[in-house]
């Protein structure tokens, strides 16, 4: 159970950060059109959302939130190690995306 | 006055207008949040300990808020005066609370 | 949000984290390494041997105690556990008639003539002396060399300008969330700001708890005031906060103690979680009374439950009242500060968010310099502010692990006969931090810093390379006997030694950019960019 809040709460930031302009230009090699940063949004976002339950599952209601901050900051830090040190191939460029 | 004479007292009132907030953001932040703490703990129904207990917790954040409204404040001797009448606020609530119904 | 409320909270959280950042950052490695303070108690007695069966030290205390105190007004046994090293036995001796009877609670350091350890078979300890973990407990409120109040009001002092460099932090980067996994890499200033806030953002949570619940922990003391409002005398507040059973009187007949062993087992029982301290008042005494304390890591709240027993017939007389609400919630607050309820996962999390809030406040005072050094109008002399803040950097961080890594190997290699021993440890850290800071300000940054870096580097490797061929504690014995903790503490330090070389070579090879040519010499532009760009 705390395994699988941590599995959702990492995909939900890899999500939310390959909406951001900078990762989905290093990752696919364009800008993000708006649809696909809608969805990647929503995603990431309802991933989070769904990784409250199972930490609320596995350690009861006063632990259980305490588990939750601890998941999402160990899902952040590795998505954020992966978004950034992963070898991607696009070029990122620092020209903004607007 | 030369340009350089009013650029020196910009400067200079820059630096009094920092002065302020820092008495403001310190030792007044500190002042007002204990005041607080106790006109909250005053005021609390129930339990006095557990009163008092509340009270500080609260009062704690409170005293990094002062210190932040202290630089947000339009200026120096706004956010003093303003502070100021928020811990007298509370300075008036304790003494007639004590006065009233007194301690443990 | 206008931009001249940002702008003001980007420059509070500036000052408020530059002023004291310095020991901010003392305080953070201190707490972090204090994490794993009873795996260090262990690590720095290789002497001993493991604890596996508490009960038999329990035993062995009690029997120590009898021999050596018989009469003593108390004895404080902490109950053993697999991680501990041992039972670090306190006794408070009869006060002498006419003597004070002041309150005995004196932050458990005890006089050294009053204390005894008493290692895993029930006998004393014979071990170096050190400190141990504990030092880095104590050093990150208490700090060193002067009086303690003094420290906790300075740490105190820090900790709420770290709060408001926080929560002005939050308020000013308006790119929270949009460029929340930004790095830019190998850009100077933006480098060191995108490493400054991902560190600060990745574990904000945590970083928002650690300080508020610090401040808690100093509560009695920063904010006595809420007491003040509604109580004459602390004491009856203390009393309503911190219940004992009814104290009493010494009736001055012997009668036999009850074996502890069946008082801790039957507090286990009634509890349903580990006991971690058990305290016997007039032993040897008809009117002796036993209490015993629920261990703090089988629940959040640092204020557990205790019972209280009668000392000859072993029956249960007092039981704690459960806390009030407001009482729970800064006990779980403390709890939530020292982590103690955290199993082995939730411990490395601690650790590792403890090192991002290191990371933090170190870049965070290095950024200071970098954003200035590119705007300076002559980089060979910059102004007094700067020049003391950049050699106050190197001295703290680089100079305070180094200090550190001395302090490991003062345990490692000090005469084990050496009257003061624990003590000399403690100096040796502090001679070799001064050394490094001397360093610091008379050597340029530039060269000091790799060299700081490495020498720590050099220092922390060669630890668990000591343990392997000087001690039978070494990686691969600890691995063995499945001592994890012990192999783990190694290996840590291994990383950690090859991270501070990485860093050494990294800052050696630095190349500063080369500077622009000004077009327009007389107008000073000194745009700072502000913590959000």
């Amino acid at each position: 159970m705390s395994i699988l809040s941590l599995l959702l709460a990492t995909a939900a930031f890899v999500l939310l950060g390959l909406a951001t302009d900078a990762h989905h230009r290093r990752r696919f090699g364009q800008c993000p059109p708006p649809s696909r940063r809608r969805m990647l949004r929503t995603g990431g976002w309802l991933a989070l959302v769904a990784s409250v339950a199972p930490a609320m599952l596995a350690r009861g209601w006063i632990f259980g939130p305490i588990l939750w901050v601890g998941v999402i900051m160990a899902g952040a830090g590795i998505a954020f190690l992966a978004l950034n040190f992963l070898p991607a191939r696009g070029a990122a460029g620092d020209r903004s995306c607007m | 006055m030369t340009a350089g004479d009013a650029h020196a007292r910009a400067r200079w009132a820059r630096r009094g207008d920092i002065g302020l907030r820092i008495v403001a953001a310190v030792p007044l932040a500190y002042a007002t949040a204990s005041l607080w703490a106790m006109a909250i703990a005053r005021l609390l129904p129930g339990d006095r300990a557990e009163a008092s207990v509340t009270a500080a917790l609260i009062a704690l954040a409170l005293c990094a808020v002062a210190a932040m409204w202290a630089f947000a404040a339009r200026s120096g001797w706004r956010a003093i005066w303003t502070l100021g009448v928020a811990a007298a606020v509370a300075a008036a609530i304790t003494w007639v609370s004590i006065d009233v119904t007194g301690r443990v | 949000m206008s931009k001249g409320f940002r702008q003001s909270q980007a420059f509070l959280h500036t000052w408020s984290g530059l002023l004291l950042g310095w020991i901010l950052f003392l305080v953070f490695v201190a707490g972090t390494i204090a994490f794993w303070r009873e795996g260090l108690n262990r690590w720095t007695r290789p002497e001993i041997a493991r604890v596996e069966q508490p009960m038999r030290v329990l035993a062995g205390s009690q029997a120590f105690l009898a021999k050596k105190a018989p009469d003593a007004k108390s004895w404080i046994i902490p109950v053993a556990t697999e991680r501990s090293p041992g039972a670090q036995l306190f006794w408070v001796p009869q006060p002498k008639p006419g003597e004070e009877r002041g309150r005995g609670r004196r932050g458990g350091r005890g006089r050294g003539d009053t204390q005894v350890l008493i290692g895993a078979d029930g006998q004393v300890v014979q071990a170096r002396e050190t400190r141990g973990g504990e030092f880095f407990y104590r050093f990150h409120f208490d700090l060193h060399y002067m009086p303690v109040i003094w420290a906790r009001w300075l740490v105190g002092f820090a900790t709420m300008m770290m709060l408001v460099a926080i929560m002005s932090g939050i308020v000013t980067y308006k790119k929270i969330f949009r460029d929340f996994f930004t790095l830019r890499r190998a850009k100077g200033q933006r480098s060191w700001l995108d490493g400054h806030n991902a560190t600060a953002v990745l574990a904000l949570p945590f970083h928002l708890m650690i300080t508020y619940t610090g401040l808690v922990t100093l509560m009695a003391m920063l904010m006595p005031w809420a007491v003040v409002a509604n109580y004459t005398d602390q004491n009856i507040v203390f009393a309503k906060l911190f219940p004992t059973a009814a104290v009493v009187e010494r009736t001055g007949r012997p009668a036999p103690l009850i074996d502890l062993r069946r008082i801790a087992a039957d507090a286990e029982r009634r509890l349903g979680a580990p006991a971690s301290f058990i305290e016997v008042s007039d032993p040897g005494d008809a009117a002796a009374r036993v209490s015993v304390s629920q261990s703090a890591n089988s629940m959040l709240s640092s204020r557990t439950p205790r019972l209280t027993y009668d000392g000859v017939s072993g029956r249960l007389v007092w039981r704690s009242p459960p806390p009030g609400a407001a009482a729970e919630t800064a006990g779980a607050m403390i709890g939530l500060h020292a982590g103690r309820f955290a199993g082995d996962g939730g411990r490395w999390l601690y650790f590792l968010c403890g090192i991002a809030g290191t990371v933090m406040v170190a870049s965070g005072l290095v950024l200071w310099t970098v954003k200035r050094r590119e705007r300076l109008p002559d980089p060979t002399r910059p102004h007094f502010g700067f020049r003391l803040v950049e050699r106050l950097n190197v001295a703290v961080i680089g100079g305070f692990p180094l200090g550190i890594a001395c302090f490991f190997w003062a345990n490692r290699l000090l005469p084990v006969m050496l009257r003061g021993r624990a003590d000399w440890e403690m100096h040796a850290l502090f001679i070799a931090w001064a050394l490094a800071a001397v360093a610091a300000f008379v050597v340029r940054p530039a060269r000091v810093w790799p060299a700081l870096f490495a020498a720590t580097g050099v220092l922390l490797v060669a630890l668990p390379v000591y343990d392997l061929v000087a001690t039978d504690r070494g990686l691969f014995a600890s691995l063995a006997i499945g001592d994890l903790m012990i192999a783990g503490i190694d290996a840590t330090m291994a990383v950690f030694g090859f991270a501070f070389l990485w860093l050494a070579r990294r800052v050696a090879r630095h190349r500063p950019a080369a500077k622009r040519v000004r077009k327009a010499p007389a107008v000073i532009t000194a745009r700072v960019l502000e913590p959000a760009e």
